[in-house]
């Protein structure tokens, strides 16, 4: 292997990166505190998920301004929370907050197409034919 | 062969390899899954309102496998932690309960969460037909809140329950089957009767025997059905067993619709109300029906297949959209989950591969249980997306 050297070596390596063993040591206390927001923020996903926004004045004037009515609220909140938590284990579980440029160029790609698929359905509204889209008229 | 730099940066990237590709592999994963989530809301947006089931998955249990997946997801952080400190022993713990925890998401989907959509029963009744089944739509009494999405002009029409699958093993199958005229039933049973040719005769029984078994679900009526003094009354009794569903339990969304409570979206799986409890003794469509091993008088539903929108049957993906997508979105992540159970299996066993390289490169061993947690992360991520949009929202 081109990349055989002894333990102690890569020890060294390691420690080089991360620095001395105490800042290790309070890493896995971060993991621990993002996996601990995952499991309220679980929670949170859940306990909304009860709310019923429609009815609740200041939602439904809200989310109207943006044409957004009935269970279209519920599921913008819903997804707004998902991304959060995305985020935390993008940023700290898959250490993308420490990546280089080498790593974020093909994701700037990545997220600049899944936005455009997922927004693909706005195409559905500009369409001249009268169709069965109820969420925004 | 040795493969360069699967520990070291190039010099070129800056990278390790393996680092790079299973980036570059992600980033093709989530154009995968997003274009499987563009269709979700293709879907979702474009069906009418009160035709998007909800309820139909169980919340708790749901919500029980996202924690064992964000558990996982922290477990498999800790054992590469463990690893980079040197400490083998607290690496094979956190990686085992990694991939125990992964077994176990599966378990939950295999054993429990998809099987139970085959046992229940859904169909769409047709407009046409709603009069008939008003005790058990309520769509006449029944007032929508306004600005309440989904009921307010939009009639109920879809009947969902349980089928006696303990006294009637052939239940399933007969909610499948579609509707059959009686014209059809007597030109399938005509085939190869006047044929006179042997061999002709032969292969036109043999196309008769294939149909019947497609269209008629018990064993006993179709050689009943070839016998050649049928009698008429036996044959009207075997086509009402085809062309009618038997159902014994309803959910309880349809069958309370005069209920206030009952006109908002449900979150928890749909509780079941036996016929019986209905009140609805002299409806044409409730049946006294014996049970089988008790003797007991039992109500059954009967729903007459001419009433339905052509698709019904169990909750499979051909029922509707909805369960077409969740049974996509949802397979294809078990699949992921599987492959990452896979690899931590081999990267936790004491083999060449496994710790084993502990002992002879554990920097090796390091990066791939970083490249496998990035690859688990991404099926968490995932998870934390398809939770909420087809248990919750």
């Amino acid at each position: 292997m081109s990349d055989h050297s002894t333990p102690a070596e890569h020890k060294h390596d390691a420690h080089g990166h991360e620095g001395h063993h105490g800042s290790l040591m309070s890493h896995s206390k971060v993991y621990l505190i993002i996996g601990a927001l995952l499991f309220i923020f679980t929670v949170i996903t859940v306990a909304l998920s009860y709310i019923d926004f429609a009815h609740i004045g200041i939602f439904k004037w809200a989310f109207g301004l943006v044409g957004l009515k009935g269970d279209g609220i519920n599921i913008v909140i819903g997804l707004i929370v998902a991304t959060f938590k995305v985020c935390l284990v993008g940023a700290w579980f898959m250490h993308l907050k420490q990546e280089t440029m080498q790593i974020w160029r093909p994701l700037l790609f990545t997220f600049f197409f899944v936005f455009a698929l997922f927004m693909l359905f706005v195409l559905a509204y500009l369409d001249p034919i009268p169709s069965s889209s109820h969420w925004f008229h | 062969m040795e493969i360069p730099y699967t520990v070291r940066p190039r010099p070129d990237t800056g990278l390790a390899n393996p680092k790079l590709g299973i980036w570059l592999f992600l980033a093709s994963e989530v154009m995968l899954f997003g274009g499987l989530f563009a269709g979700y809301i293709f879907m979702r947006l474009g069906a009418e309102p009160w035709m998007w089931p909800k309820g139909w998955l169980n919340v708790p249990v749901g919500t029980f496998n996202t924690f064992v997946l964000i558990l996982s997801s922290v477990t498999v952080i800790l054992a590469w932690e463990s690893l980079k400190l040197r400490n083998l022993r607290a690496y094979k713990v956190w990686l085992a309960v990694t991939w125990i925890c992964g077994l176990l998401f599966l378990t939950i989907k295999l054993s429990y969460e998809w099987p139970a959509k085959f046992h229940h029963f859904g169909a769409y009744i047709q407009k046409t037909a709603a009069e008939k089944y008003e005790p058990l739509l309520g769509n006449d009494k029944h007032e929508g809140k306004d600005g309440h999405i989904g009921r307010k002009g939009y009639p109920r029409l879809f009947i969902g329950g349980h089928l006696d699958l303990e006294n009637d093993k052939d239940a399933m199958k007969a909610s499948s089957v579609p509707f059959i005229p009686e014209a059809n039933l007597n030109s399938v049973l005509a085939l190869g009767k006047d044929e006179k040719d042997p061999a002709k005769q032969a292969k036109l029984f043999h196309t008769r025997d294939e149909m019947l078994k497609q269209i008629v679900v018990r064993e006993a009526d179709i050689i009943a059905l070839k016998a050649p003094d049928l009698d008429p009354k036996k044959k009207a009794e075997i086509l009402h067993r085809m062309n009618t569903i038997s159902v014994h339990k309803v959910d309880a969304e349809n069958a309370k619709p005069y209920d206030p409570d009952n006109d908002k979206a449900h979150f928890v799986p749909r509780d079941q109300v036996l016929i019986s409890d209905l009140g609805l003794k002299d409806s044409p469509i409730v049946h006294s029906v014996k049970d089988a091993k008790t003797g007991k008088e039992d109500q059954h539903l009967i729903i007459d297949k001419r009433d339905l929108v052509a698709g019904h049957g169990p909750l499979v993906p051909k029922l509707n959209t909805y369960l077409a997508t969740y049974f996509m979105i949802t397979g294809l992540h078990g699949a992921h989950v599987l492959a990452g159970c896979i690899c931590f299996i081999y990267f936790w066993l004491p083999i060449k591969g496994g710790s084993k390289l502990f002992y002879t490169n554990p920097e090796q061993l390091c990066n791939r249980i970083e490249v496998s947690g990035l690859f688990w992360h991404l099926v968490d991520l995932i998870w934390i997306f398809v939770f909420p949009i087809f248990y919750l929202l």
